[in-house]
Protein backbone atom coordinates (compact mmCIF):
# COMPACT_ATOMS: atom_id res chain seq x y z
CA UNK A 1 0.00 0.00 0.00
CA UNK A 2 2.74 2.37 1.23
CA UNK A 3 4.52 1.58 -1.87
CA UNK A 4 1.65 1.29 -4.75
CA UNK A 5 0.77 5.13 -3.20
CA UNK A 6 4.75 6.74 -3.49
CA UNK A 7 5.31 5.00 -6.61
CA UNK A 8 1.49 6.67 -7.69
CA UNK A 9 2.98 10.15 -6.30
CA UNK A 10 6.00 9.59 -8.07
CA UNK A 11 4.50 9.31 -11.76
CA UNK A 12 1.99 11.69 -10.89
CA UNK A 13 3.78 14.30 -9.38
CA UNK A 14 7.50 13.20 -9.84
CA UNK A 15 8.73 13.20 -6.32
CA UNK A 16 9.72 11.30 -3.71
CA UNK A 17 7.08 10.35 -0.83
CA UNK A 18 9.94 10.87 1.96
CA UNK A 19 7.62 12.14 4.86
CA UNK A 20 10.65 13.88 7.00
CA UNK A 21 11.43 15.91 3.59
CA UNK A 22 8.16 16.85 3.28
CA UNK A 23 7.50 18.20 6.48
CA UNK A 24 10.84 19.85 6.82
CA UNK A 25 10.02 21.82 3.60
CA UNK A 26 7.42 22.59 5.71
CA UNK A 27 9.25 24.81 7.46
CA UNK A 28 11.37 26.19 4.74
CA UNK A 29 10.61 29.64 3.11
CA UNK A 30 9.38 28.27 -0.30
CA UNK A 31 6.00 29.77 -0.67
CA UNK A 32 5.23 27.81 -3.72
CA UNK A 33 6.16 24.99 -1.97
CA UNK A 34 4.11 24.56 0.81
CA UNK A 35 0.18 23.65 -0.18
CA UNK A 36 1.29 20.32 -1.91
CA UNK A 37 3.36 19.42 1.73
CA UNK A 38 0.25 20.44 3.75
CA UNK A 39 -1.94 18.75 1.50
CA UNK A 40 0.23 15.27 1.76
CA UNK A 41 0.16 16.10 6.04
CA UNK A 42 -3.56 16.52 5.60
CA UNK A 43 -3.58 13.24 4.12
CA UNK A 44 -1.52 11.58 6.72
CA UNK A 45 -4.29 12.91 9.59
CA UNK A 46 -7.15 11.70 7.29
CA UNK A 47 -6.43 8.38 6.68
CA UNK A 48 -7.17 6.93 9.87
CA UNK A 49 -10.73 8.13 9.91
CA UNK A 50 -11.46 7.26 6.40
CA UNK A 51 -9.98 3.74 7.25
CA UNK A 52 -12.21 3.66 9.93
CA UNK A 53 -15.43 4.41 7.83
CA UNK A 54 -14.79 1.91 5.73
CA UNK A 55 -13.18 -0.75 7.89
CA UNK A 56 -15.36 0.36 11.42
CA UNK A 57 -12.78 -0.16 13.59
CA UNK A 58 -9.07 0.91 13.68
CA UNK A 59 -5.60 -1.38 14.56
CA UNK A 60 -4.72 -0.64 18.16
CA UNK A 61 -1.74 1.52 18.45
CA UNK A 62 0.81 0.37 20.81
CA UNK A 63 3.80 2.78 22.72
CA UNK A 64 4.62 0.54 25.75
CA UNK A 65 7.60 2.86 26.01
CA UNK A 66 8.00 5.39 29.24
CA UNK A 67 7.31 8.95 28.24
CA UNK A 68 10.80 10.20 28.42
CA UNK A 69 11.88 7.98 26.25
CA UNK A 70 9.69 8.45 23.82
CA UNK A 71 10.77 12.21 23.81
CA UNK A 72 14.18 11.20 23.27
CA UNK A 73 13.17 8.27 20.25
CA UNK A 74 11.40 11.23 18.67
CA UNK A 75 14.10 13.96 19.28
CA UNK A 76 16.53 11.13 17.81
CA UNK A 77 14.07 10.11 14.27
CA UNK A 78 13.84 14.09 13.75
CA UNK A 79 17.44 14.75 13.80
CA UNK A 80 18.59 11.53 12.37
CA UNK A 81 16.16 11.68 9.33
CA UNK A 82 17.19 15.63 8.54
CA UNK A 83 20.91 14.69 8.99
CA UNK A 84 20.47 11.45 7.41
CA UNK A 85 18.29 13.14 4.31
CA UNK A 86 15.45 10.57 4.76
CA UNK A 87 13.82 8.13 6.70
CA UNK A 88 11.70 4.68 6.29
CA UNK A 89 9.43 6.45 3.67
CA UNK A 90 12.31 8.47 1.45
CA UNK A 91 15.15 5.63 1.76
CA UNK A 92 13.41 2.35 2.54
CA UNK A 93 10.71 2.57 0.05
CA UNK A 94 11.19 5.55 -2.36
CA UNK A 95 15.07 4.89 -2.32
CA UNK A 96 15.91 1.24 -2.61
CA UNK A 97 13.22 0.87 -4.94
CA UNK A 98 14.58 3.34 -7.55
CA UNK A 99 17.70 1.72 -6.73
CA UNK A 100 19.82 4.45 -5.59
CA UNK A 101 23.13 3.97 -3.41
CA UNK A 102 22.77 6.60 -0.68
CA UNK A 103 19.18 5.57 0.07
CA UNK A 104 20.18 1.53 -0.04
CA UNK A 105 23.16 2.26 2.27
CA UNK A 106 20.89 4.32 4.88
CA UNK A 107 18.42 1.50 4.69
CA UNK A 108 21.03 -1.41 5.86
CA UNK A 109 22.49 0.65 9.02
CA UNK A 110 19.41 2.15 10.06
CA UNK A 111 17.92 -1.49 10.05
CA UNK A 112 20.88 -2.83 11.22
CA UNK A 113 21.21 -0.01 13.98
CA UNK A 114 17.06 -0.34 14.97
CA UNK A 115 18.20 -4.46 15.46
CA UNK A 116 21.07 -3.31 17.28
CA UNK A 117 18.93 -1.46 19.56
CA UNK A 118 16.41 -3.51 20.29
CA UNK A 119 18.77 -6.19 21.17
CA UNK A 120 19.95 -3.95 23.78
CA UNK A 121 17.12 -2.23 25.35
CA UNK A 122 15.70 -6.08 25.36
CA UNK A 123 18.05 -8.37 26.26
CA UNK A 124 21.44 -6.81 27.36
CA UNK A 125 20.03 -4.04 30.16
CA UNK A 126 17.16 -5.88 31.30
CA UNK A 127 13.85 -4.95 29.11
CA UNK A 128 13.01 -1.81 30.50
CA UNK A 129 9.90 -1.92 28.20
CA UNK A 130 8.95 -5.25 29.84
CA UNK A 131 9.25 -4.57 33.13
CA UNK A 132 6.23 -1.67 32.61
CA UNK A 133 4.16 -4.48 31.02
CA UNK A 134 1.72 -6.88 33.03
CA UNK A 135 3.29 -9.91 34.36
CA UNK A 136 3.02 -12.42 31.43
CA UNK A 137 4.60 -10.44 29.10
CA UNK A 138 7.60 -9.64 31.49
CA UNK A 139 8.07 -13.12 32.11
CA UNK A 140 7.76 -13.90 28.34
CA UNK A 141 10.83 -11.51 27.95
CA UNK A 142 12.98 -12.62 30.68
CA UNK A 143 12.92 -15.73 29.20
CA UNK A 144 13.55 -14.45 26.03
CA UNK A 145 10.84 -14.81 24.01
CA UNK A 146 9.73 -11.15 23.39
CA UNK B 1 9.80 -1.30 -2.38
CA UNK B 2 8.50 -3.03 -5.70
CA UNK B 3 5.72 -1.46 -6.39
CA UNK B 4 8.20 2.19 -5.86
CA UNK B 5 10.19 0.59 -7.93
CA UNK B 6 7.58 -0.09 -11.33
CA UNK B 7 6.72 3.62 -10.23
CA UNK B 8 10.16 4.54 -11.25
CA UNK B 9 9.86 2.31 -14.19
CA UNK B 10 7.17 4.30 -15.64
CA UNK B 11 7.78 7.96 -14.85
CA UNK B 12 11.22 7.55 -16.38
CA UNK B 13 9.87 5.78 -19.58
CA UNK B 14 7.08 8.45 -19.62
CA UNK B 15 9.69 11.25 -19.08
CA UNK B 16 8.24 14.01 -17.57
CA UNK B 17 5.47 13.25 -14.32
CA UNK B 18 1.54 13.33 -15.27
CA UNK B 19 0.92 16.07 -13.03
CA UNK B 20 4.20 18.24 -12.79
CA UNK B 21 6.52 19.72 -14.97
CA UNK B 22 9.46 17.92 -14.00
CA UNK B 23 11.07 14.97 -11.90
CA UNK B 24 12.42 16.27 -8.57
CA UNK B 25 14.35 13.03 -7.32
CA UNK B 26 17.44 13.02 -5.81
CA UNK B 27 20.15 12.13 -7.95
CA UNK B 28 23.58 11.98 -5.25
CA UNK B 29 24.80 9.14 -5.21
CA UNK B 30 27.82 9.63 -2.83
CA UNK B 31 27.94 8.18 1.16
CA UNK B 32 28.98 11.04 3.58
CA UNK B 33 28.86 10.55 7.42
CA UNK B 34 25.93 12.75 7.52
CA UNK B 35 24.11 9.98 5.83
CA UNK B 36 25.60 7.09 7.23
CA UNK B 37 25.32 9.49 10.89
CA UNK B 38 21.81 10.07 11.01
CA UNK B 39 20.38 6.61 9.46
CA UNK B 40 22.23 5.67 12.82
CA UNK B 41 20.25 8.13 14.97
CA UNK B 42 16.91 7.31 13.13
CA UNK B 43 17.85 3.65 13.69
CA UNK B 44 17.94 4.09 17.45
CA UNK B 45 14.82 6.61 17.75
CA UNK B 46 12.48 4.50 15.46
CA UNK B 47 12.87 1.12 17.27
CA UNK B 48 12.85 2.75 20.99
CA UNK B 49 9.70 4.30 20.07
CA UNK B 50 8.30 1.27 17.81
CA UNK B 51 7.73 4.42 15.29
CA UNK B 52 8.76 6.39 12.20
CA UNK B 53 7.78 9.52 11.01
CA UNK B 54 4.69 8.29 8.97
CA UNK B 55 3.00 6.21 11.22
CA UNK B 56 4.13 8.50 14.12
CA UNK B 57 1.71 11.27 12.20
CA UNK B 58 -0.76 8.95 11.17
CA UNK B 59 -1.60 7.78 15.01
CA UNK B 60 -1.62 11.41 16.01
CA UNK B 61 -5.52 10.99 14.92
CA UNK B 62 -6.15 7.89 16.63
CA UNK B 63 -3.66 7.05 18.83
CA UNK B 64 -3.64 6.50 22.76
Amino acid sequence: MIGSSSALFLVLNGRTAGISGILGGLLEADRSEIGWRRAFLAGLLIAPLVYRAFAGVLPPVVLDAPLGLLMLAGLLVGFGTRLGSGCTSGHGVCGVGRGAPRSISATLVFTATAIVTVFVTRHVLGCARCQRSSPPSSVACSSGLA
Amino acid sequence: MAASALGTIIVRRLGVPVLASRLEIPTRRDLDARLIGGAVLFGVGWSLAGLCLGPALTAVTFGP
